[in-house]
């Protein structure tokens, strides 16, 4: 069976190939267009992972939708005419994009790749999102946990999946979407929401969460999930202002962007209200948790979508959730729904077997030398060189292999620094143009040395060894690289092993021998508002236009002064 | 005459901070995908010399679009703009930009048209997409003059399109100087006329984008009003919906 999975229209749109209950090829359209977060139908992706796997569009066996786009015209067109007259700007915008193009989306993909109609499919928006977190787990069977922004109606999903499939039990549906609780606090706060939800995170560590109460007056229990107070936010009917006018009354004038943030010193406002979001998003996954335990008793969770991305959030989940072993999907926003679909239209049984191990599934270096590159002798993997240059103090960009899906790079493109100055964490970003000072970066530690300087929570190797949490720092830590702590005292950790990323494990290896703290920092490869570099010439662009010292694309070496000027 | 009236377009569209942003970004995508497209293109051809002249030019149109995304960003942060694709609501511009069409690299060619098309004809399109590309791109940098480093980036991205002007037409006179004169011309035509009915095609998707959208707005207002005034005296539906469904293959069939 050869079925391809897509995503698109709200967020990182990507297509994906499975092969005979394999993932073969992933990409997501902002790897081919540069645009970060594009949302764009992905014709350059599915013509990627096509090409990949050598297969004509026509022979494809299905081809699947991560959404169902009735269901979802259904909600747009309800939620307006609920909204009026409020929603009349909405309305005709939301209507002509609906009316124009989504709604005729099954005769888009018949024409564009020459498959006949009955073999599109319809996957539904969450079920699709949670089965790429359960196809991409070790378990054979799990309770699954969505907590998104929005799919069709569905906004939080609880569900089951075994070698029968996945099975949704219950679902909280639009407006009621923690999500979009998240959004809407991020978008007070001067940043973009659906998109800077981490920036958001990353500040709530400056703060602590005294507005938590006015917040959780929006939310309600209902039955034994959640409600939110819908006069409290304008989710329906203007995408511009998130928030309602509550929000000005509970923790003042809302931050505009380019305004000074407020998280320093006396006036703390800004970090505040995110440490109070933090706490009370913590509180109701938790409970999501509690709920779907009883509901689908298993020692095993699957989490997926947007709030599976908060990496506090998740540290909490693995320590005091009911589950054993927690499961953080590979690929857990929108992005993984064109892998999840096409797995839900995959024979049964597909479920229990892992599908893809890592997010290793973009295109891979050519293996094509640019201008100036230097050729490392007896170094195919570049290891060697990039442990010496960070050892001499450089900030070193590293490309290897395909470009992994999922808006996050564990290994493939990557920026590292030696971890142990004091301004260590804030130099390496303003190196990649990012100007948040109260960014993290992810510290690297190798496996056998975790315990040193991190608190590891049990059952959490896998997502760990990607890079997906905050765990407590140890003092350990804060002496040896203190940049690595943000102001609560924890760290956003990355834990390599020789398995899961062996030439990240060998370079901060061979960095602790030569230092004796094996420790490094790391960032995405990618420039402020870019997405993750794809290419060797678009990493030496990156790298040109960045003030990193050099750049190693598998067995090449960059410099600076040694590319040639036009 | 066409010229002034792209020229008031143009300061429309920079003056509109949403538009401003769409713009930036839709030039960003233009630049990737030319670059994306020069690069297969470099892989095709035989010539040694053309090659190192793709691959320069393919550098340059990533660069223009790592600038054109730096412009974007600084400007989202300026305004609080989010990226395109957080906001449902205001992605109309996406089939007014006629992607359906897939205007791809330099507004008109798809990546890795140089295999349908071959090496001249490739060459003629890519020059004469330069040289409006050059036009647009001067017009566009006189009305920049208060974001300084936007009309930078400008002045550095007309330098570079010279650049591309004379080698395409560099290779263009060579092959014209080896007998193959009939089928430059033949390529020349061929793009500017493919340029002509793109232009046609967007200016069509534009007013009619406009036009449903201003229907849809009446309609709101006429047809709409008591279904709307109805929906707001209806009960809401539950929050919480108890399901115990599987996600089995033959669900999938259905859009609903």
């Amino acid at each position: 069976m050869r079925i391809l999975g897509i995503s698109a229209f709200h967020r990182d749109s990507a297509a994906a190939l499975i092969v005979d209950g394999q993932v073969v090829a992933a990409a997501q359209e902002e790897h081919f267009t540069r645009l970060a977060r594009d949302s764009a139908f992905p014709t350059r992706a599915i013509r990627f992972v096509l090409g990949e796997a050598g297969v004509e569009a026509p022979e494809l066996d299905q081809v699947v939708f991560y959404e169902k786009p009735l269901k979802k015209f259904e909600r747009v067109l309800v939620s307006n005419l609920r909204a009026f007259p409020r929603s009349s700007t909405s309305f005709a915008k939301g209507l002509f994009v609906w009316l124009g193009d989504r709604i005729w989306i099954k005769d888009r993909i018949a024409s564009d790749l020459g498959v006949p109609a009955d073999k599109i499919l319809f996957a539904e928006h969450l079920p699709a999102i949670g089965a790429c977190a359960m196809g991409t787990s070790p378990f054979e069977e799990a309770a699954v946990l969505v907590v998104d922004d929005a799919g069709e109606w569905s906004t939080t999903l609880l569900a089951r999946a075994d070698a029968q499939g996945l099975e949704s039990l219950v679902e909280v549906r639009y407006p009621h979407s923690l999500g979009l609780l998240a959004s809407a606090v991020t978008q007070f706060l001067g940043f973009a929401p659906g998109e800077d939800e981490e920036k958001v995170e990353a500040l709530s560590a400056h703060g602590s969460p005294r507005f938590a109460d006015a917040i959780r007056a929006w939310i309600r229990d209902e039955g034994c999930l959640f409600a939110l107070d819908e006069g409290a936010f304008r989710f329906n009917f203007e995408s511009s202002r998130l928030w309602g006018d509550g929000f000005e009354a509970a923790f003042g004038p809302p931050r505009f962007a380019g305004e000074p943030l407020r998280y320093q010193d006396s006036d703390r406002r800004d970090a505040d209200l995110a440490a109070s979001l933090q706490v009370v998003l913590e509180e109701r996954t938790l409970a999501l948790a509690a709920e779907l335990y009883r509901r689908a008793p298993s020692r095993n969770l699957c989490f997926a979508g947007s709030l599976a991305k908060n990496r506090r959030l998740l540290g909490r989940l693995m320590a005091e959730g009911p589950f054993e072993r927690v499961h953080v999907s590979v690929v857990p926003g929108k992005a993984g729904g064109a892998v999840g679909a096409a797995l839900l239209a995959e024979e049964a049984g597909v479920l229990s077997r892992r599908v893809c191990e890592s997010g290793f599934v973009g295109e891979s270096l050519l293996g094509q030398a640019e201008p100036g590159a230097q050729w490392l002798e007896g170094d195919p993997d570049g290891v060697a060189e990039v442990s010496r240059r960070l050892v001499d103090g450089e900030r070193v960009a590293w490309m290897q292999g395909a470009i992994e899906l999922g808006g996050l790079s564990g290994q493939g493109r990557v920026v590292l620094a030696d971890a142990r100055p004091p301004e260590a964490c804030g130099a390496l970003l303003r190196a990649v143009q990012h100007v948040e000072p109260f960014l993290p970066c992810r510290l690297i530690v190798p496996r056998e040395e975790a315990e040193r300087f991190v608190e590891l929570p049990e059952g959490s190797d896998a997502a760990l060894a990607r890079g997906q949490l905050r765990v407590a720092a140890k003092q350990s830590l804060v002496d040896a690289a203190p940049s690595s702590v943000m102001a609560d005292g924890t760290t956003w950790v990355q834990v390599v092993d020789e398995h899961s990323a062996p030439r990240l494990h060998a370079v901060v290896r061979a960095f602790g021998a030569a230092t004796g703290t094996p420790l490094l920092l790391c960032t995405d490869f990618k420039l402020r508002g870019a997405p993750i570099v794809r290419s060797e010439s678009e990493g030496l662009d990156a790298y040109m236009r960045s003030t990193l010292d050099s750049l190693i694309a598998g067995p090449r070496l960059y410099r600076r002064e040694a590319i040639p000027k036009k | 005459m066409l010229s002034l009236l792209e020229k008031r377009r143009y300061r429309a569209v920079w003056s509109d901070p949403a538009r401003k942003l769409r713009t930036l970004e839709s030039f960003a995508e233009t630049e990737a995908d030319g670059g994306h497209d020069l690069e297969v293109a470099a892989r095709r051809v035989q010539d040694g010399d053309l090659r190192e002249h793709l691959l320069r030019h393919a550098r340059d149109e990533r660069r223009h679009a790592d600038m054109f995304l730096e412009a974007a960003e600084r400007h989202r942060q300026r305004t609080g703009l989010g990226a395109r694709g957080a906001d449902e609501a205001d992605r109309a511009y996406d089939l007014s930009r006629g992607r359906k069409d897939e205007v791809d690299a330099h507004g008109f060619f798809k990546a890795g048209l140089i295999d349908e098309l071959g090496e001249v004809s490739y060459i003629a399109m890519v020059h004469v997409a330069e040289q409006k590309a050059a036009k647009i791109f001067a017009l566009h940098r006189s009305l920049v003059d208060d974001d300084p480093e936007l009309a930078a980036a400008f002045d550095q991205i007309l330098k570079d399109e010279k650049y591309h002007c004379a080698y395409t037409e560099k290779f263009l006179d060579k092959w014209r100087g080896v007998g193959r004169e009939k089928e430059v011309n033949a390529g020349l035509k061929s793009a500017r006329s493919s340029r002509f009915i793109g232009a046609w095609r967007r200016l069509g998707l534009r007013s009619g984008s406009r036009f449903s959208q201003f229907m849809l707005f009446v309609m709101y207002w006429t047809v709409l009003l008591p279904f709307g005034a109805l929906a707001r005296l209806g009960k809401p539906k539950p929050a919480v919906r108890e399901l115990s469904q599987s996600n089995a293959r033959e669900r999938l069939s259905s859009q609903y």
